[in-house]
């Protein structure tokens, strides 16, 4: 089928080529932009749905400092609204307009160094590695499958979560309060006692269509040089099969099966579910537009059967490889990403930050004693975040394999198809793919 | 007289008029609820209730005040007119020519014609935007409403509009010496009105609600539709439904009320195209 995608990766690859031709030769690597002489001139900024009354001041503020700090240079700053984002970083690189600084996810910074847009900052600011978490950087690396190893782009804010559980629903249906579920065979305990005592209620819609689901059991997604997926192994058709149980008794709601991952909350706030996975700033959404759920929230850790988190989400600035002034460029990104407008921006969006240190903070360990359940989850998130990584590989994108995944997932809990059919058809689906150039 | 009879027929028909209103319109009125619905209103609440409990046009406002609405929909009417005069334009002469004239390659055309209209957009999009971009037009507002200039559909409804006008009108304007010219604007052209009105009407809705195009082709929010403008009020961390809503509400008016000031053409053209011989 004929895909956006592919299409942005060959009008890509023809323009880095032909730029290439132009300019091929000039290697002035390897400086720390910030410090070889003057910035000058401007670029253009974009971040992706983050213009609104609560951070536009922050932007603003963060220029303005930027420009007086650095007289003689121009910042640009643009926002794109939150739907069809991958289109439109998809339609301007290949157009060759993308701007000189994007904001964009792990799958999306991918698709971009794949059709050779991004800069490899590991090469272009080789002393900024150590300004960034371990994780954060390791996220930002992409290799293998016609790309080559590098670090495309500098990590941003951070996010993870903890687990969000309405009492009434569990107490109602028989299910400790006390002891939350903190593995997954404490969860699905917990799952079979709500389904014996409830019929009509459901634990939640989490079904192992989910990447971080899987990993967080402790299966390994892809080989470790990113040339095969390997999650149909039988630890992982088992965990599978678990959810497929599951289901067949009345634990998750058949709507959630051909739903959005984002549409769980609106599930968990009408009170149809027990318990979803959700973010540290999701409290406060919840006490905005379903008051009664919030009196009844709890909180636990996500679920989890390996030490660490595994569901660590990642945000980054990719630079331009074809920037007219890559020193401003690359200057300016870092600026951005340093510990203290990173913290600055945690503090206004509850998110957390991936320049290195940054997170010892005494703000995040004030903010997450607060006693609330925004404290507590900010606890939780506190924590995964400090010691937790990435799961769900950046080549796993949607069109790549997530969506096909979900899909198969579906029809295996609907039992017409067996867990393993389904891995492994998801399996030969997204190696097929990853191995497209 | 038992015209004035209730019968089982019309209770039924009734019912089922009935069950589609509340179908076609619920959805409607829910959304105006809830944009009026206040902080202390829960709107996840099981049953749902519509009348809210701390009614407030705060929503509204903040609507307003986070984006510069008023300046969105100018940008969007005027893409909007370049459809409407493009499309009502071209699409009649097209459909006159594919309707009327007799020329060779004419049902070749007519299929490619048929043919474009099942081309997802989604997979063209990219090359119309570097042709877009190839003429410089990128970030402009003509940018936007150039590819939808004139629709397929438009052409095609336009055809059989002016298939169904009887031969003998012509032929009668033949005789007392009218040119092509001449009857097209004065004998063909009257007859399909209501026609020309539809694809008016189409168009306006389709550069109204058109969003992944105007999103591509548009990097300076200056330039920003409307409905590019409002999906800002969608927060990237936290959703508020209430003010997503109220935006919906906003951008919807002008569509209700273009629509009342035109519907008794809506439907007559609708009639028109049905028409046969």
């Amino acid at each position: 089928m004929f895909s956006t995608k592919k299409a942005v990766a060959l009008s890509a690859a023809t323009a880095i080529l032909v730029s290439l031709a132009a300019c091929g030769g000039s290697d002035d690597s390897g400086n720390s932009a910030s410090k070889d002489g003057k910035l000058s001139g401007s670029i253009t900024f974009q971040t992706w749905n983050l213009k609104n009354d609560k951070y536009t001041p922050y932007f603003n503020d963060l220029i303005k400092q930027f420009e007086k700090e650095n007289p003689g240079t121009t910042i640009k700053w643009i926002d794109q609204p939150s739907d069809g984002y991958e289109q439109k970083l998809s339609a301007d690189a290949a157009a060759g307009q993308l701007p000189d600084i994007v904001d964009a996810g792990a799958s999306m910074m991918y698709m971009l160094a794949k059709a050779g847009i991004l800069m490899d900052v590991s090469k272009e600011a080789p002393k900024a590695a150590k300004n960034y978490t371990p994780g954060g950087w390791k996220a930002a690396t992409f290799s293998g499958n016609g790309v080559e190893k590098g670090v495309y782009a500098f990590p941003w804010y951070v996010n993870d979560g903890p687990q969000y559980y309405n009492t009434e629903v569990l107490k109602k249906c028989g299910v400790s309060t006390d002891k939350l579920p903190k593995t997954w065979d404490e969860y699905f305990d917990a799952a079979n006692t709500l389904t014996d005592n409830c019929k009509g209620d459901y634990m939640s819609t989490m079904m192992a269509n989910d990447m971080g689901d899987l990993a967080s059991a402790g299966i390994k997604i892809i080989n470790d040089d990113h040339t095969k997926y390997v999650f149909n192994s039988p630890k992982a058709v088992a965990f599978l099969q678990r959810f497929v149980d599951l289901y067949k008794k009345g634990g998750i709601p058949p709507e959630a099966l051909d739903a959005k991952w984002s549409q769980q909350s609106d599930f968990f706030q009408r009170g149809t579910i027990a318990s979803m996975g959700g973010s540290a700033y999701s409290a406060d959404g919840f006490k905005l537009n379903a008051p009664d759920l919030y009196k009844n929230l709890a909180v636990g850790p996500k679920i989890n059967d390996t030490p660490h988190s595994v569901t660590v989400g990642y945000e980054m600035l990719g630079v331009n490889a074809t920037t007219k002034n890559k020193p401003l460029a690359l200057a300016f990104a870092q600026y951005v990403t340093n510990s203290k407008n990173q913290l600055e921006f945690d503090k206004k969006a509850a998110v957390f930050p991936s320049s290195a240190g940054t997170i010892d903070d005494p703000y995040f360990a004030e903010a997450a004693s607060e006693d609330s359940v925004k404290g507590q989850a900010l606890k939780i998130t506190l924590d995964a975040v400090k010691n937790g990584s990435a799961s769900r590989p950046a080549e796993f994108t949607d069109s790549n394999g997530n969506d096909y995944y979900g899909e198969q997932v579906a029809m295996a809990l609907q039992g017409k198809q067996t867990a393993k059919q389904a891995l492994d058809k998801a399996v030969a689906f997204a190696n097929k793919k990853l191995q497209q150039k | 007289m038992h015209r004035n009879k209730i019968t089982v027929g019309k209770v039924v028909q009734y019912t089922i008029l009935i069950l589609m209103f509340l179908l076609l319109v619920g959805p409607f009125v829910w959304e105006i609820s809830l944009a009026l619905k206040g902080p202390g209103d829960n709107v996840y609440a099981v049953p749902p209730y519509l009348v809210p409990k701390t009614p407030t046009l705060e929503n509204f406002k903040q609507v307003f005040r986070q984006v510069p609405i008023m300046h969105y929909v100018l940008n969007t009417l005027i893409v909007a007119c370049i459809s409407i005069v493009g499309n009502v334009a071209l699409s009649t002469m097209a459909g006159y020519a594919l309707g009327r004239l007799k020329w060779k390659g004419r049902d070749t055309i007519f299929t490619i014609l048929m043919l474009t209209m099942v081309i997802p957009v989604e997979g063209i999009i990219i090359s119309q935007f570097l042709i877009i971009k190839s003429i410089h037009l990128q970030n402009t507002l003509l940018g936007i409403a150039l590819p939808g200039l004139v629709g397929a559909i438009n052409i095609i409804l336009m055809t059989n509009a002016f298939k169904s006008i009887p031969k003998e009108l012509e032929e009668a304007a033949q005789m007392d010496g009218a040119n092509v010219w001449q009857q097209f604007f004065h004998i063909c052209v009257p007859q399909v009105k209501g026609t020309m009105t539809v694809v008016g009407i189409f168009a306006f809705v389709g550069a109204w609600n058109d969003f992944l195009w105007p999103l591509i082709v548009i990097s300076d929010e200056k330039n920003y539709t409307l409905t590019i403008g409002l999906n800002r009020l969608k927060g990237m961390f936290i959703q508020d439904p209430r003010l997503i809503a109220a935006g919906a509400i906003v951008s919807l008016l002008p569509i209700v009320i273009f629509f009342a000031c035109f519907q008794k053409y809506f439907f007559q053209g609708l009639e028109q195209g049905g028409i046969k011989e």
